[in-house]
């Protein structure tokens, strides 16, 4: 059972490792190639030492031009097979452990020396293996996993040969004094059945030796899958899961998921995941408060970039909040710093957008050539063949409307969220919103960061501007934090007569119901705002919850 | 265990025999050995199967769609093969260069990319220098008939070009650099080599590529330090073989060297000292602009080591930059513009759009390092333009500048465009080799015959070199892409060809060379560098 056991270990690897968001698939093409290259080494079964240092390094020099590292898992597999194997002459080990040494340099150098222009993307030489040398821990864990179990499988067999060979009194100078026949374990089946022949007993060993490393790889397979999905970072895996229905821009499942997602868990690109599926499925004025909510309810430029999903949310946040060329300042930084497929599409995206139809064609032929990309890529040159303008695109459509059309130039760098959603000290709005028709997401979001900051007064002074969105009611946030604004402001209003309009903003009849029936429950005098909030939460009126919790007040 | 292929042989088979009788490296010789004759079987029939030449067709009334586009231009008689692809759907494409009836180079292509032989298409250029070419374009339809284009017609000139092209590669860069690197192309071939790859000092820059008369030596560069701060930036001369380091920071001249001109005597050089800033634009195609928020030149002695700047060159309350010498070394040509940034200081440019250069000359005795008295070539105020990066033809008499509504950047402004003023009578036209989009960054060669230039023309973002033939008369002609090996290198190529140089043969010295002299110790009086790593073309 050891050996099947041990046998499974990479296969458990490989199953933790693949639920990682950021998993490179190439690794594990990597590690096949190596596995076939190694069992393509052990079954060639080449003695003489020449042929097969010569075999070793070839199959090293292919192995390292396909797949980088994974080459090191093939040597080690053939180091651990010839160090097993009695016939193997140490000069070809040493020569070998050398070989895999200098395998790496002399096809670095060969590389190197090819003419760059050679390649497509015109990649200066010396640059070939910069990305490849960096092992992140995933792949390490999997490529050492490999040889790990090689080892342990190949001291197990030799174990067992040892062993067979003891029972059937054939002396082995391997063995050590202390060790006797009666210490060892019975040999498996396949061994018996060279001992005593083809037997009735032996058939039925032989079967069940077949049966047994099958069972034990779907009882670990099922331990594996069970692990994967229950204990394995459980709290990210949920959060990985909206990250993934966001990319998919399947909103409803991104706020199904997020209520499942850990307070620990719930981190800004959750957040920032949430309030938009919420803008998206219109839900974001009346249920924002329904969700957690910090400070910053968007992602910023700056910060850790687990997964690539900051620059990936960014650059399509600011193309969706009209800052194309924001976005393109960013995606294209980010793709002089890391080239990526990801990167390329947005680049041909918001050429797109900008209607810079030969510009969109130079990153789509590129693009054209990543076989994750390459059906996208290849849609869109063909709509742009037959419509440059790709003036029937619904979504492009909405988010050339949506484009700031103010020139406003500074330092060469992507404006920060807490400027594009900031009403400017001399109030001036914020170049999403002052052109024609106002973009709705800006509206919204700018709205949202007043909100989270509880800055009522601002939030009141936009007021007048969500007539442009046609609501079919004012939504209640904004509701609640007029009324808010209209009690605790300089200048109290008035707000206890049967209609109350606020800047302009009449307010519905239930959220003054609402309040009232908080004023009733809390008093009238002095009130701690921790008790507000509890009652608040109570009644419905979430951003009464919000703007009256305190961190300091307890959960 | 018995061995697998015994299994598969069986104990009977009639290979038992074979197999015990040869060792298995005998195999593994045979096996190769029968790979090899396969693959030379292979070939031999691959080359056997040649396509028939088109013998009848019939023709259509319009030129092919190629690409890149080289209809009608003239071509230097010592250029590459000009490679394209044919954009035209086919089952079969053959493409026939002639000269008359004589002469022709045949090429089939199954998927429309058009390689034409390097030694027959030298042949071919050498003996019809002046003459026409015709190219005759063939496509075969899904029932295996041919149709043939209009031709397109390309002529040889006399004259040749240089024949090294030395420019520098970066990619889509916007502000952020990370791999860039100067770099020689043998125009008679497709042979690219790194004179300096940024990547050799930890994602330094390098830039400003600068020879005197167009010769490959001695020539100069400058780097900025990338990840590695220990390299200082600073001026890289080389001259007879080795590489230097010049201290051009002495002084009031804190910042380090840009734009640098060779005095054609090749003893001194005439560089800029910008203080550039990198802009963005919130709205609009574009979204780069560049500014300079201050800028002089000033004068270094490679034979003494000093650097010298005068008012006539750097005036206090002007931005002056793009310094060129006239070729008999009398003059230098440079461009000036009042500064307006002093009030403005740290803070967003507001007026930015009045910033427009005026084309200067000022006289200049290089026995006594004597300058004259700086006069206006051609004032933006008559043009209406700001006018940059002059540029004197070695035979003296044309200037060729370019033109754009503001700012010092033309690459970047997509109205940019390049003029040729004929300093016998200072009259000026604007090039029809232009386009709609940028093109900047121009340079001639040593016979004054051809000039090559910057253009974002195909795509309005990377810049690629055009090459384009000026005759006796001084009327240029249609500009075509410097030719690549793959017909289709352009479509995916997301480099820009920055500042493009005619040399008149290759660069010899060594890139460890310059590394060297890279990574030596700044002279002395430099400043270290204080980190980050901004670009621009």
């Amino acid at each position: 059972m050891i050996d099947e056991f041990a046998s499974a270990v990479p296969f458990l690897v490989l199953l933790v490792v693949h639920s990682r968001y950021d998993y490179p698939f190439a690794s594990s093409l990597g590690a096949a190639f190596a596995m076939a290259a190694a069992a393509g080494y052990v079954r060639a079964g080449v003695q003489w030492p020449p042929w097969k240092v010569a075999e070793f390094a070839g199959l090293c020099a292919a192995l390292y031009y396909l797949a980088g590292n994974a080459v090191y898992v093939f040597a080690l597999c053939a180091l651990i097979h010839e160090c097993y194997s009695r016939a193997s002459a140490w000069t070809a080990k040493l020569v070998m452990i050398a070989g895999v040494a200098t395998v790496k340099l002399g096809v670095n150098g060969i590389l190197a020396a090819f003419h760059p222009g050679l390649l497509y993307l015109h990649i200066p030489r010396r640059l070939f293996f910069e990305n490849e040398l960096a092992l992140d821990a995933a792949t390490g864990v999997l490529y050492a996993s490999f040889p790990l179990c090689a080892l342990l499988v190949a001291d197990r067999s030799a174990r067992d040969r040892r062993a067979s060979r003891a029972v059937r009194g054939v002396p082995d100078a391997g063995l050590k004094p202390t060790e006797g026949p009666a210490q060892r374990q019975e040999p498996r089946g396949c061994h018996l059945r060279v001992v005593h022949g083809p037997t009735l007993v032996a058939s039925q060993e032989k079967v069940a030796g077949r049966r047994r490393p099958i069972a034990a790889t779907i009882l670990a397979l099922l331990v594996a899958v069970g692990a994967s999905q229950l204990a394995v970072r459980r709290g990210e895996r949920a959060a990985l899961r909206v990250h993934e229905r966001a990319d998919q821009e399947k909103w409803d499942e991104v706020l199904w998921f997020a209520r499942h997602v850990p307070p620990d868990a719930y981190s800004q690109f959750v957040r920032h995941d949430v309030n938009h599926a919420l803008h998206q499925t219109g839900r974001l004025p009346w249920e924002m408060f329904s969700y957690p909510q910090a400070p910053e309810p968007f992602l910023t430029a700056a910060g850790d970039d687990p997964y690539g999903l900051r620059r990936r949310r960014f650059c399509d946040f600011l193309m969706r909040l009209g800052r194309v060329n924001d976005a393109e300042f960013f995606v294209h930084e980010d793709f002089v710093r890391r080239p990526s497929a990801e990167a390329l599409r947005f680049m041909a995206r918001i050429a797109m957008v900008k209607d810079r139809p030969d510009m969109a064609r130079l990153f789509l032929n590129v693009l054209r050539d990543d076989l994750i990309h390459r059906t996208w890529a290849q849609d869109a040159l063909r709509r742009l063949q037959e419509d440059p303008t790709l003036s029937q695109d619904a979504d492009l459509a909405a988010l050339r409307a949506g484009m700031v059309l103010d020139d406003d130039l500074q330092y060469a760098s992507p404006r920060p969220i807490t400027t594009i959603l900031t009403v400017m000290p001399s109030e001036q709005m914020p170049a999403t919103l002052r052109r024609h028709p106002p973009n709705r997401m800006a509206f919204e979001f700018l709205m949202a960061r007043y909100l989270v900051m509880r800055d009522v007064q601002t939030v009141v002074r936009l007021l007048p501007q969500a007539v442009a969105f046609g609501y079919p009611t004012t939504p209640p946030l904004y509701e609640e934090a007029a009324m808010i604004f209209a009690r605790t402001g300089k200048e109290k209003l008035n707000t206890s007569g049967p209609e109350v309009v606020i800047n302009g903003c009449r307010i519905s009849q239930q959220t003054l119901s609402k309040v009232r029936q908080l004023d009733a429950a809390t008093g009238y005098g002095h009130v701690v705002p921790a008790e507000i909030s509890r009652v608040a939460g109570e009644l419905g009126l979430t951003y009464f919850r919000y703007y009256y919790y305190r961190q300091d007040d307890g959960p | 265990m018995k061995p697998h292929h015994a299994a598969l042989f069986g104990a009977k088979t009639p290979f038992r025999s074979l197999r015990d009788g040869l060792k298995r490296p005998t195999w593994a010789i045979l096996g190769v050995g029968l790979l090899g004759a396969g693959l030379t079987i292979l070939a031999a029939f691959s080359l056997g199967q040649r396509p028939a030449d088109p013998a009848e067709w019939t023709s259509l009334a319009r030129p092919p769609q190629v690409r890149p586009d080289y209809r009608g231009i003239v071509i230097p008689p010592n250029i590459a093969p000009l490679n394209f692809a044919v954009e035209e759907a086919a089952t079969g494409y053959c493409v026939q260069v002639r000269a008359g009836d004589d002469q022709a180079i045949t090429v089939h292509s199954c998927d429309g990319g058009i390689r034409l032989p390097l030694r027959p298409w030298k042949a071919l250029l050498d003996q019809n220098r002046g003459r026409r070419l015709e190219v005759d374009v063939f496509i075969r339809d899904e029932d295996g008939r041919w149709q043939l284009f209009e031709p397109l017609e390309w002529t040889v000139a006399a004259e040749e070009i240089d024949s090294h092209l030395v420019y520098r590669l970066l990619g889509p860069t916007f502000s952020t650099y990370k791999h860039l690197g100067i770099y020689q192309r043998d125009l008679a071939a497709y042979e690219e080599s790194p004179v300096l790859f940024g990547g050799s000092f930890e994602q330094g820059c390098t830039n400003c590529h600068a020879f005197a008369n167009n010769r490959p030596e001695p020539f100069l560069l400058h780097v900025r330090p990338g990840l590695d701060e220990s390299v200082a930036p600073g001026m890289i001369v080389v001259r007879d073989g080795k590489a230097a380091r010049v201290n051009t920071r002495i002084g009031p001249i804190s910042n380090p060297a840009g734009y640098t001109a060779w005095h054609p005597g090749g003893e001194v050089a005439v560089f800029s000292i910008n203080d550039t800033v990198q802009y963005m634009h919130g709205a609009g195609k574009e979204t780069r602009e560049v500014y300079d928020r201050n800028s002089d030149l000033a004068i270094v002695d490679f034979r003494t080591g000093a650097v010298s700047n005068d008012p006539a060159i750097a005036d206090p309350a002007r931005l002056e930059t793009f310094p060129a010498w006239s070729p008999d070394g009398k003059h230098l040509y440079f461009c000036s513009a009042p500064s307006l940034w002093e009030q403005v200081k740290d803070s967003l440019l507001g007026d930015y759009k009045q910033v427009k250069y005026d084309l200067m000359r000022v006289g200049y005795d290089a026995a006594a390092n004597q300058w004259g008295k700086p006069e206006t070539l051609l004032a933006s105020a008559d043009t209406g333009k700001s006018i940059l990066q002059p540029r004197p033809s070695p035979d003296g008499r044309y200037l060729l500048f370019c033109m754009c509504d503001h700012g010092p950047f033309p690459a970047f402004r997509e109205d940019a465009d390049l003029y040729l003023m004929d300093l016998s009578n200072r009259s000026y036209r604007r090039l029809e080799a232009n386009s709609p989009r940028s093109e900047s960054w121009h340079a001639w060669s040593s016979n004054s015959r051809w000039i090559v230039f910057e253009s974002r023309r195909d795509n309005g973002h990377v810049a690629w070199p055009y090459l384009c033939y000026l005759d006796a008369s001084g009327r240029e002609h249609r500009p075509f892409l410097l030719p690549q090996k793959d017909p289709r290198f352009y479509e995916t190529c997301l480099k820009t060809f920055n500042l493009p140089e005619f040399v008149t043969g290759p660069i010899t010295v060594p890139e460890r060379e310059i590394l060297r002299a890279v990574r030596s110790a700044p002279p002395e009086g430099v400043p270290r560098p204080s980190g980050g790593s901004t670009a621009r073309e």
